[in-house]
């Protein structure tokens, strides 16, 4: 009795050991119940290529998804606007010192008996009137950095949302595509007149009146046409060449229009490191 | 990987375009273009392409590893307590958080802080070589 009790008991410690094993094995998680959500992210987006002014598409090309397709992060917008806006700040002021006012260096009340707070004179900083208390002389530095990585996701990101929303028109040409299907199309982006009309009638054919555009072209000089025809116009256009393009232009715009040429510019500029 | 897009996109850089006479440029070259970013149509997969269920209604995710190669999960300290950071999260962060909970059952619900703003995860707590581990089965 007394043996098989003992042998009873040995078991029963074994097998606690035996759930504790198996318990701390569950904490480090076999392998086929790990992460089962893990999957491979969308690689591609096809985005289209028309010819101008018409926008008719002729063909797709594949983009690769880190490009056009970012996630929305508006903090990361937020901060290159910011950036870009305080490195145009001319930083003109001229704010007088202590030294540059023109008050007496006279005590304005005696430091003690009149009943009121000490004062010094009228330059001081504290005065109605009176200096800045840190003043500078222009130029003034306002400009602040920007990790190029943020900046660079904030162009993708700027891209991605109007390629997501369909407000991003690419104008280029494929390889199996010969010429544009209309006399008045051209696989650039500039029109065949610098009149307003031509203009005019793109805007109102896509319905963009009263928005604000912009235009990207490889080169101005491929442009003149576009650029003569949209000084006439009341609305607010914008041409800009490639490089020229900031983020806060392309978040003020509500349709872009580039050629693929620029489109290739960005992604070898912000996207190069990424693929 | 990296240094070998960067040869390619030395090449259809644009300052060899500017290369290019202006009559080449003004006939307005095919979009036909070796690289990474906008491969040939034939070159890829329809089942890769943007619009497969991914993201947070497929409660699918990913972690993508750094250029070296590494898996992004960082030991940092916040006011000398350690935290475990899980960060470059793709698709649905909070059903990686939901398996990871599940995955390591003593890590108290209350340590894991989702920062959606910039899809990171932190853990309160130093956890970053099984986490480690636990990736690197998957991604």
């Amino acid at each position: 009795m007394l043996a098989r009790s003992t042998v009873q008991s040995v078991y029963r410690v074994l097998v606690q050991r035996a759930s504790y094993a198996t318990a701390s094995t569950t904490t480090s998680a076999p392998t086929t119940h790990i992460l089962k959500h893990a999957a491979q992210p969308p690689k591609w987006v096809l985005t289209t290529l028309r010819s101008f002014p018409s926008l008719e598409p002729h063909s797709v090309i594949p983009v690769h998804a880190k490009f056009l397709n970012s996630r929305l992060r508006r903090d990361l917008l937020w901060k290159a606007v910011i950036m870009e806006l305080d490195n145009r700040r001319v930083g003109a002021s001229n704010p007088m010192g202590r030294s540059e006012r023109g008050f007496s260096r006279r005590k304005l009340a005696p430091q003690k008996g009149s009943g009121r707070a000490r004062v010094g004179d009228a330059n001081s900083p504290i005065r109605h009137n009176g200096s800045v208390a840190h003043a500078r002389s222009a130029p003034n530095d306002f400009s602040t950095k920007l990790p190029y990585n943020v900046y660079a996701s904030a162009y993708r990101i700027a891209l991605s949302d109007f390629y997501r929303n369909g407000n991003l028109f690419v104008i280029g040409r494929s390889k199996d595509v010969e010429a544009p299907r209309l006399a008045t199309d051209s696989f650039s982006l500039d029109i065949v007149t610098t009149q307003k009309q031509a203009l005019l009638q793109f805007i109102a054919a896509n319905q963009l009146q009263n928005l604000n555009l912009l235009f990207v072209a490889d080169n101005l000089e491929e442009v003149t046409n576009l650029t003569e025809a949209a000084k006439e116009l009341n609305q607010k256009v914008k041409i800009l060449s490639k490089e020229e393009v900031e983020v806060k232009d392309l978040l003020r715009a509500r349709r872009v229009f580039m050629d693929a040429s620029s489109l290739k510019y960005f992604a070898s500029e912000f996207a190069a490191g990424l693929v | 990987m990296f240094s070998r897009f960067r040869i390619l996109a030395r090449q259809n850089s644009t300052a060899s375009e500017a290369a290019v006479s202006s009559v080449t440029k003004a006939q307005a070259k095919p979009f036909a273009s070796k690289s990474y970013i906008f491969p040939a149509l034939e070159e890829i997969k329809a089942e890769e392409l943007v619009g497969k269920p991914f993201g947070p209604k497929s409660h699918a995710y990913f972690i993508s590893r750094t250029k070296k190669g590494q898996l992004p999960v960082y030991r940092t300290y916040r006011r000398k307590v350690a935290y475990t950071e899980i960060r470059r999260v793709e698709g649905d962060i909070v059903q990686l958080r939901n398996d990871i909970q599940a995955a390591f059952p003593d890590i108290q619900k209350k340590d894991f802080n989702v920062v959606m703003q910039s899809l990171r995860i932190m853990i309160r707590g130093d956890h970053l070589v099984r986490i480690t581990d636990l990736f690197g089965k998957k991604f």
